[in-house]
């Protein structure tokens, strides 16, 4: 035993100083190259079914020049604190040079001068292929930045189950549907008659049915000066009505969207309707297998909304932003935001691509129906709205005291008194 | 009475092995199942046929083989070296008197205290600083010696070690290392073997911080390529789970040597009094 | 001048213990050094950070004590000390003593298949996090979880395990004590391994019963190794995080039923990029840890 104990440290010993020393001749030869070679390697980083595989493919075949590496990396909350960690630090030798960011990319304006400035490689002319509530997100309050081009959008349209509809007489076609709850009104009053005649339902929990109306909006927590107005008119206007919609029950419960439960809810029938964002697509199909074919997609109530989409960045620290900023053209040009689409349904945000005929395709599981066809319509109306980067300080305030309305039975004002005391105590910190 | 007693000590240990094996079986129910399967209600509880299939669909993702390599690389050595240098100090606050042991001792413990969610950022601009993005070292020096292994070694050599088999080292003119070494070590072996088996876990389940800390693909662990079975919406949860039933598996079949070399080893009757 | 001679001697002093000693400390030092280069500018950041106000990306900006003067009117912030306290309790008792008698159980003698029950036991620890997230979160579904149909079927009302006050709690402390208890009792079991054999024999030909073999000898025995357990478990508690952030999210549920301290933490800095306030109640957290400890030495102090 003690031989073998004795080899396995010898063992050790050699392979940590093999280890030490490989990558210490690696680092010494990194750093002596970097000056010849670095110059013409471009990094990116993009998550799990973020960006194409195939149009990254060919990204190398239109630059042959340079040495294109895409890294790929698990998505979400952890790419972002990965994100955020990288641009914590000073020291750039490790960055990569393009960088995919989500919605929150507005979060990161306050740190444009971590970003190349993209109006100076032609985003000028780039931005104009594309809705401006869409590139608005990129651009700094003043109007001088853009630090990030449009990848995909995600425009909202209503899901729902069409022969429950048909049989409760709400409508029998996607345009009747979408005329009747074009109102606030006309929603509330189709959610009555599926709570009362058919018990079942299209909002999930008052949280998403609060965000998903603030998605319509044209202003939401704060202006362009980043000062809060999540206090004013309009939002308490979105919270009344929907602290409402559940007075009168016609919230299902308490069921985070695209959650387990959620899916199961779908998978029940119980849930039968959903307004959501183009991405909600493949995850309903993956829930209600069973129900394919008896789906459909109208237009949003009331108005079109926005619940997602991301954008490609060149980091500052890029020795070649130049070449960055090209690539970043390229992968997103109406042509391969059109292949993404097919390939990977990220919805392509370039109005070239969304006025092409070559997205529109029958889907088997929405009963024959175009749904592609909503969704462009949609995303050219969607309300240009602007996000400053401490939303989810607000956007977390509320949605936490509207839970507590629902769960606790918590008055309603007492409710709004004690969102706004939270974000005022989060915003002066 | 005695097969009496028997099969209630049985059953009771085996009701006791069914709770802590049922979150399992489920996991090896969902990888045998397509995803789909998952959102049912009340849940599907058979096996089903779509294994190789999901299989498939993990190695045509991620680079399954080359993580489990940088994987087991990694904690082989964290491993080795945590039980080497905190059996070493464990060995010595157990059984040594020195100025200012207590003092040294309670600082070790005070370290397990601070949260690690709160170091991840500045270690993250340390180990850019040091050069150690992308490297190996970022995921196994900082982690070198284990407050908890040195706390842990510390308590089992107390009553493990007699003082007289040291005495008898040290009138024999052993060096504090040889007594470490040739009397110290023989006796602690299933505080090691312990103590080896949940760091290479903890190294093998790492996340968090080798993501941070990695870049490039071809050198991400296990954990890592895993959550690259996500997609930011939408998760495959039969590949999802079938990535972590095979992930797994090496842990389980480590354990099984382990504890059978090393543990039943000394329960034969090493201790000598 | 005195004074400064005899500094001279004590460091005199210092040194020559230092030399006599340089073996031990020798060989405790590979820590203390990894801890310097590694340990110790984190800490120093993080309570620099406490006093400052930064988003994680952009400059700090130092703003004294103003964090902690939140903090402690901060209500969320006591709650969540209550929380991980009471979550502690309600796992880490439960878990001990479960773990004791099944290490006790897989030591007798007379158990065939220890190594099939080590293995099982040891089972759910192994579990990577991603697969218990998910399980767990289908169990303790409120609306279609597995517990919540089996109490429904049975008659009973189902418990909203991420709203209810203390289902939230029940249920994280229930994935605490699923997780811990098998890796605990295989702690346990080593630390049995060192007893001998020949010492329970001499008792039972003394005709000394199961329990009192259990309590006159083996707790008194095992009792570094039940130290150990005790105060790693406590440290471990006080840092409770995956598993309610998993159940309930960053959030900690409605009100924060299920917010541990830890969570809080992660909320503030990584969710709200309030880093400072975040790095605050870390330190919080470690006051109170302190106080704790020193109360309960001042306890263990005054029985002696």
């Amino acid at each position: 035993m003690k031989k073998i104990i004795g080899l396995f440290l010898s063992l050790a010993l050699v392979m940590v100083i093999a280890a030490c020393g490989n990558s210490g001749d690696g680092n010494g030869e990194g750093s002596g190259k970097s000056s010849g070679k670095d110059s013409d390697k471009i990094t990116l980083w993009y998550w799990n079914r973020g960006l194409d595989e195939s149009v990254l493919e060919k990204v190398k075949e239109e630059f042959p020049d340079v040495e294109f590496v895409a890294q790929k990396l698990p998505p979400g909350g952890d790419y972002k604190t990965k994100l955020s960690s990288l641009l914590a630090s000073k020291k750039t030798d490790d960055a990569p040079d393009l960088v995919l960011m989500n919605i929150w990319v507005s979060e990161f304006l306050p740190h444009e001068d971590k970003f190349a400035n993209l109006f100076d490689y032609g985003g000028k002319e780039f931005i104009q292929n594309f809705p401006e509530w869409k590139v608005n997100q990129a651009i700094t309050g003043d109007g001088e930045k853009l630090i990030a081009v449009p990848v995909d959008t995600a425009p909202t349209g209503f899901f729902y189950r069409e022969d429950v509809f048909k049989d409760l007489g709400i409508a029998s076609t996607p345009e009747e549907l979408t005329e009747k709850i074009s109102t606030w009104d006309g929603y509330v009053e189709v959610l009555k008659t599926l709570k009362d005649k058919g018990n079942t339902y299209a909002e999930a929990s008052i949280q998403n049915a609060f965000s998903s109306s603030l998605n319509k909006l044209d202003k939401r927590f704060f202006d362009e000066e980043n000062n809060f107005i999540g206090d004013e008119a309009h939002i308490k206007e979105v919270w009344d009505k929907v602290i409402d919609l559940d007075k009168q029950g016609l919230v299902l419960g308490n069921i985070e969207d695209q959650s387990q439960e959620w899916n199961a809810a779908i998978n029940n029938n119980e849930l039968v309707g959903y307004d959501g964002p183009v991405w909600a697509k493949d995850i309903i199909m993956d829930a209600a297998a069973e129900t394919s074919g008896k789906w459909k997609v109208a237009r949003s109530p009331f108005s079109d909304g926005n619940d997602g989409g991301s954008f490609l960045a060149v980091l500052n620290s890029s020795k070649n932003p130049e070449v960055s900023a090209e690539i970043a053209k390229f992968i997103n040009s109406a042509e391969n935001q059109i292949e993404s689409y097919k390939n990977l349904s990220l919805f392509p945000s370039a109005i070239e691509a969304l006025d092409s005929d070559k997205i529109n395709h029958e889907e088997e599981f929405f009963g024959g129906q175009n749904t592609t066809e909503i969704f462009s319509e949609a995303a050219k109306n969607v309300q240009s709205a602007y996000k400053g980067p401490q939303e989810s300080i607000a956007l977390t305030a509320f949605t936490d005291e509207l839970e507590l309305v629902k769960t606790k039975g918590k008055d309603p004002e007492k409710a709004w008194e004690d969102a706004l005391k939270q974000i005022e105590r989060d915003l002066s910190l | 009475m005695k097969g009496f007693k028997k099969v209630l000590l049985h059953l009771s240990l085996s009701f006791g092995v069914l709770l802590s094996i049922f979150p399992f079986y489920w996991l090896f129910v969902m990888a045998t199942n397509d995803s789909s399967a998952s959102f049912k209600f009340p849940p599907k509880w058979t096996f089903g046929d779509q294994f190789f299939i999901n299989i498939q669909k993990v190695f045509a993702e991620i680079d399954f083989w080359g993580a489990l390599f940088n994987t087991f690389w990694v904690s082989t050595i964290s491993t080795i070296l945590v039980l080497f240098f905190s059996s070493m100090a464990g060995f010595v606050f157990a059984k040594f008197d020195f100025p200012g042991k207590n003092k040294l001792f309670v600082f070790t413990l005070a370290t397990m205290m601070i949260p690690a969610q709160l170091s991840l950022i500045p270690m993250f601009i340390m180990m850019q600083e040091f050069g150690w993005i992308d490297s190996y070292k970022a995921l196994i020096i900082p982690g070198l010696v284990s407050a908890f292994g040195i706390f842990w070694i510390k308590q089992y050599a107390e009553g493990a070690i007699h003082d007289d088999l040291l005495n008898a080292a040290r009138i024999d003119g052993c060096g504090i290392f040889k007594m470490y070494w040739s009397v110290a070590l023989p006796v602690l072996k299933p505080a090691l073997a312990f103590l080896g088996i949940f760091n290479f876990m903890g190294v093998w389940n790492d996340y968090l911080w080798p993501l941070i800390v990695l870049n490039d693909p071809s050198k991400h662990t296990l954990m890592v390529a895993l959550a690259n079975l996500k997609g930011l919406h939408q998760t495959d949860v039969a590949a999802t789970m079938t990535g972590t039933l095979l992930g797994t598996i090496p842990l389980i079949i480590l354990f099984l040597i382990v504890s059978r070399q090393f543990i039943s080893d000394i329960a034969a009757g090493a201790i000598k009094d | 001048m005195t004074q400064q001679k005899e500094m001279k001697k004590d460091r005199g002093k210092v040194w020559r213990e230092i030399k006599k000693n340089k073996g031990p400390y020798l060989l405790i030092s590979p820590f203390f050094i990894t801890f310097i280069i590694f340990g110790l500018f984190p800490v120093v950041f993080s309570v620099y950070l406490a006093l400052s106000s930064w988003d994680g990306i952009g400059d700090m900006e130092f703003v004294g004590l103003r964090n902690f003067e939140f903090l402690i009117k901060d209500a969320m912030f006591w709650k969540s000390i209550a929380n991980t306290l009471l979550i502690w309790f309600i796992s880490t008792v439960p878990m001990i003593v479960l773990a004791l008698i099944i290490a006790f159980l897989l030591n007798s003698a007379f158990v065939k298949f220890s190594e099939f029950y080590k293995t099982l036991y040891f089972l759910p620890n192994v579990t990577a996090i991603v697969a218990v997230a998910i399980i767990f979160g289908v169990i303790f579904a409120p609306s279609y979880g597995l517990i919540n149909y089996f109490l429904t079927t049975l008659g009973f009302d189902a418990i909203d395990w991420h709203n209810n006050s203390l289902g939230v709690k029940v249920a994280v402390a229930a994935m605490i004590i699923w997780r811990w208890t098998g890796y605990n009792a295989i702690i346990f079991l080593a630390g049995l391994q060192k007893i001998p054999e020949s010492l329970y024999e001499a008792a039972r030909i003394d005709g000394a019963s199961t329990k009192d073999i259990f309590l006159k000898i083996t707790i008194p025995l095992l009792k570094p190794v039940l130290l150990f357990v005790v105060i790693t478990s406590t440290i471990g508690g006080m840092q409770t995080f995956v598993e309610p952030q998993l159940l309930v999210g960053n959030s900690g549920g409605a009100g924060g039923e299920g917010m541990t301290i830890v969570l809080y933490l992660y909320q503030q800095a990584f969710v709200k990029n309030l880093y400072g306030y975040g790095s605050a109640i870390a330190i919080g957290l470690f006051a109170i840890i302190m106080l704790f400890s020193l109360i309960n030495w001042k306890v263990v102090d005054q029985k002696k």
